[in-house]
Formats: C-alpha cells, sequence, structure tokens
C-alpha cells in the first residue's frame, strides 16, 4: 500500500498538540496507525513540544504530591504493562483506533441507509458540531455534488474514490475547505468505504439531494 | 569571534560605510554598538544578530548577546534532560527504583504543574494532571524506548494526554502499535541506527535555530494547547501566516535531519 495523499502539517500539530477536537482525531489517529511517514512528522512535532516542556517555567508542586503518588502506586499494586509485540500486516479491516469506536470491523457494521444506494454510520460528534460518520458507496457510483458549510476530511478505507482532485486509495487523506465544490465517486470494482469528518453539513447542488438532505442527515 | 576585537580595528566612521554595512550584513549582523577608545579605535562592544544570522548556529565563542543566551538555554536544556533523565526512565523500567522516580520527579513535575495550569486552570486540578502523569509513567516506564524519544518528548505526551483527559474530559484517539492493521516503519538499516542517536542532539539545535515567529507559533500550539486557527486570532495575523510557518519550521526540521541521513 502506497499512500499518496496526507492530512496537511497543520492538522498534525494540531493532533500532536491535543487541541484537535475527537471527531477529527479519530481520522487522523486512524490515518497514523497506517501511515509510518506521518507517524514520523508527528513525533518530530512531539519533540519540540517535549524540549518546550523541559525549557517551561516551573511552578511548585504540593508538598505531599511524591508522598501521594507512592501511596497510591502501593495501594493499586503493579499492574502488568503490555508490551507490544510485532504486528502483522493486514489491508483489509479497519484500523484502529477506528475499529474500537466503530464496534466491529468493517464487515458487521450496523449500516443506516443513505440516499439510494449509500450507507452511512455516525462514529463519533463533537460538542462544536463535528461529526466523524464511515461512508460506503457502491462501486462505480457517484455521491451527489456537494460543496461545503465548513472542512471535510475523508480517509479511505476501502476501495478507493476519485474527484477532479485525484484518485484516493486506502490510506489517502483528502481535506477540502468551503472553496471546493466535488462530485467525488467510488471507483468501479470495489465499493469504497471511507471516513468522512465535517464541521458543518455539506452544501448539495441538486435540489433533489437537498431535498433529501433534512431525512438521511448529512 | 575574533573579529569583535576589531582585528582590522575600524574606525566608528567605517562602521557606517556602505561596505561595513554590506560585510556585516551578508553575516547577518542587524545592529552594531561600538564605543571609541583613547587609542583613538573604535570597539565593537555587541551585536545584534538577525534571527536567521548563520552565527547564531556557530559553536565559536562569539559576542552576540543572542548568541550567548541561545547557548546558555542549550546549556540548562541539556544539564536538565538528557542522558540522566533517560537513564531514570531505564532504571524505573529495569529496578523500579524509586530514587531515580523521584529524581525525575524533581526535575519534571514543576514544569508539568505550569504546563497544566495555562488557559487559567487552578492549582487543584494541575496538581492532579502531575499526579496522573507520574502515576503512568511509572506504570509505563518499559515502553520508553530512548532511541525513538527522550525523557522530556515522552513525559510531554503522557501530560499532554492526562490533560485533555482531566481538563477536557473527552478521549484521545491513537494508533495502536498491537493492532493487526497497523503498519509498522519499515526495519531500520544498521546506519540508520547510529543515525537515528545523534537525531535528538541535531533536533534539539534545530528548535534553537527556529526563526522567533516560528517558535512562537509551536509553543503557542504544545503549551496553551491552542489549534492553529487560534493562533492566528491571538496573534492577529491572518491564518495563511499561521499556516506557512507551521510548514516552514517543520521543513527547516526536516532539512536537518535529512542532513545526517
Amino acid at each position: 500500500m502506497t499512500i499518496i495523499h496526507h492530512p496537511n502539517e497543520e492538522t498534525l500539530l494540531d493532533y500532536a498538540s491535543g487541541a484537535l477536537g475527537e471527531a477529527w482525531s479519530v481520522a487522523v489517529a486512524t490515518h497514523l496507525a497506517v501511515c509510518p511517514e506521518c507517524r514520523k512528522t508527528v513525533s518530530e512535532l512531539e519533540f519540540v513540544a517535549g524540549s518546550f516542556l523541559g525549557a517551561s517555567e516551573e511552578v511548585k508542586v504540593d508538598d505531599s504530591s511524591f508522598d501521594n503518588i507512592l501511596e497510591r502506586l502501593d495501594q493499586e499494586g503493579e499492574r502488568p504493562v503490555s508490551v507490544g509485540c510485532s504486528p502483522t500486516n493486514q489491508e483489509t479491516c479497519l484500523p484502529n483506533p477506528l475499529r474500537e469506536y466503530a464496534g466491529g470491523d468493517i464487515d458487521n457494521l450496523k449500516w443506516r441507509r443513505l440516499g439510494p444506494s449509500a450507507h452511512q454510520l455516525v462514529i463519533c460528534s463533537d460538542e462544536d458540531g463535528s461529526v466523524a460518520r464511515l461512508l460506503r458507496i457502491p462501486a462505480g457510483k457517484p455521491v451527489p455534488e456537494h460543496g461545503h458549510g465548513g472542512e471535510e476530511m475523508t480517509l479511505v478505507l476501502r476501495g478507493a474514490f476519485e474527484d477532479h482532485l485525484g484518485v484516493y486509495q486506502r490510506g489517502d487523506v483528502q481535506t477540502v475547505d468551503s472553496t471546493i465544490t466535488h462530485k467525488p465517486f467510488a471507483v468501479p470494482g470495489e465499493e469504497c468505504i471511507c471516513l468522512a469528518v465535517t464541521n458543518a453539513p455539506l452544501r448539495f447542488s441538486s435540489l433533489a439531494a437537498r431535498f433529501l438532505q433534512p431525512v438521511v442527515g448529512i | 569571534m575574533k573579529f569583535a576585537q576589531t582585528q582590522f580595528g575600524p574606525r566608528y566612521s567605517d562602521l557606517k560605510s556602505w561596505y561595513a554595512r554590506t560585510l556585516f550584513m551578508d553575516i547577518g549582523i542587524s545592529h552594531i554598538e561600538s564605543s571609541t577608545e583613547q587609542d583613538g579605535y573604535s570597539y565593537i562592544t555587541g551585536v545584534t544578530l538577525a534571527s536567521d544570522s548563520p552565527i547564531s548556529k556557530s559553536e565559536d565563542e562569539g559576542v552576540s548577546k543572542l548568541g550567548r543566551k541561545k547557548r546558555e538555554d542549550r546549556r540548562t536544556h541539556k544539564n536538565m534532560n538528557t542522558e540522566s533523565m533517560d537513564s531514570c526512565l531505564i532504571s524505573i523500567a529495569e529496578t523500579r527504583d524509586r530514587n531515580a522516580f523521584k529524581k525525575l520527579f524533581a526535575a519534571f513535575a514543576p514544569k508539568i504543574k505550569s504546563f497544566a495550569m495555562r488557559n487559567g486552570v487552578g492549582p487543584e486540578l494541575a496538581e492532579e494532571v502531575v499526579q496522573e502523569t507520574f502515576i503512568r509513567v511509572w506504570r509505563k516506564a518499559e515502553q520508553f524506548d530512548p532511541k525513538k524519544a527522550s525523557a522530556s518528548t515522552w513525559l510531554y505526551t503522557i501530560a499532554r494526554n492526562q490533560r485533555i483527559d482531566l481538563l477536557r474530559k473527552r478521549h484521545r484517539p491513537e494508533p495502536d502499535y498491537e493492532d493487526p492493521a497497523f503498519i509498522p516503519e519499515p526495519e531500520p538499516q544498521p546506519t540508520e541506527i547510529i543515525v537515528r542517536s545523534q537525531e535528538a542532539s541535531r533536533l534539539k539545535e534545530c528548535i534553537g535555530a527556529l526563526s522567533p515567529e516560528q517558535q512562537e507559533v509551536l509553543k503557542l500550539s504544545f503549551m496553551e494547547e491552542l489549534p492553529h486557527v487560534e493562533v492566528a486570532e491571538k496573534l492577529g495575523i491572518p491564518l495563511g501566516t499561521v499556516k506557512s510557518r507551521i510548514r516552514l519550521a517543520m521543513k527547516h526540521i526536516r532539512a536537518e535531519i535529512g542532513d545526517i541521513r
């Protein structure tokens, strides 16, 4: 698997600093699980953060602070720490943390219908209105042409989709903002499953799609 | 830098000449302080370096106040958290060494408390972040790998997650290294392993060499936990400027690491 499209660096920075909302972080963390290159960028960013922490000013801790920690460790006892085992590649399932959020793997999820042929499953929604949802588009079928009220980030998990910006395969991430209108379609041959995160409802170009929007809830 | 001792002893008026200015600007000096002594010569008493000056990266004994400050910062930094803090974590992992744990706590707990108190968080809650962080440090010490991270970086990631858990009351999704779908790094070549140990010190130098504007953006992001959109608002600069500072900083960091690869 070769990933060509990555999240942009400011998104990786917000993820590394912890400022990125949970719905977006699910998509970023799932991309990181399959992208050693972006994990490297995040660890470089964390290194910068660590050096700021090392040079940070200090606030005196409570006198009892260290003893409290030891007391708690004594009370709770040693807990076994799981040590990493060497993973084997498997290119078909939902990578964690997404699989945990979805509550199952790609083939046994409780999908809900979205329009005539697509399906969706809401994974996570934030207080600021951001929503992460899995979308399942049949092979060769389009998503109606739409613009965006805000930002949209899409991570491909199975199959591929294509629009005027390019072809996106498993592991690829597309980020678009309100300036972009596109008409993505699933590449023929295999259905496309992707995780889409938005912070505002989509703006469908066609009247019929706009009419259906409140019903299907996207 | 011996030239500051004016080996070529330029007169004050010479300093103002076009030639002298060009000469100094070429090596990144933006301002010169000088005084005229009894011998009739003007001596340079101080220079200010431009942020991108090649001299500021030099290890020479320099005359620049900025350069000196950077070296001092680097020195305190070094004493605080390099090998000694790494070895504390290794002792905790291998022998459950409580003295090492105490040493690590003394060095980092006050910094983590200050980190947790940004954005108006009270001392009680910040104290909780400190304690939860060190509970996890003790339990997870086995997972610390000095080849991959320095102690301060590793502690930062734990403190950050505790800050999100306790202050934001939400979960932080992270990749799971044991998941079958996880794609590991390609096996490093033996030469790469040696190179990796140089990376940390190289990166540290490199952060000091970033422009003050780039450092400011990264600092607000990490220490105040501000999303880049809010960093732009706080600094009153366009979002595009923040994005380009982030990208330039990362490009610079990558170029530095690329050099030793």
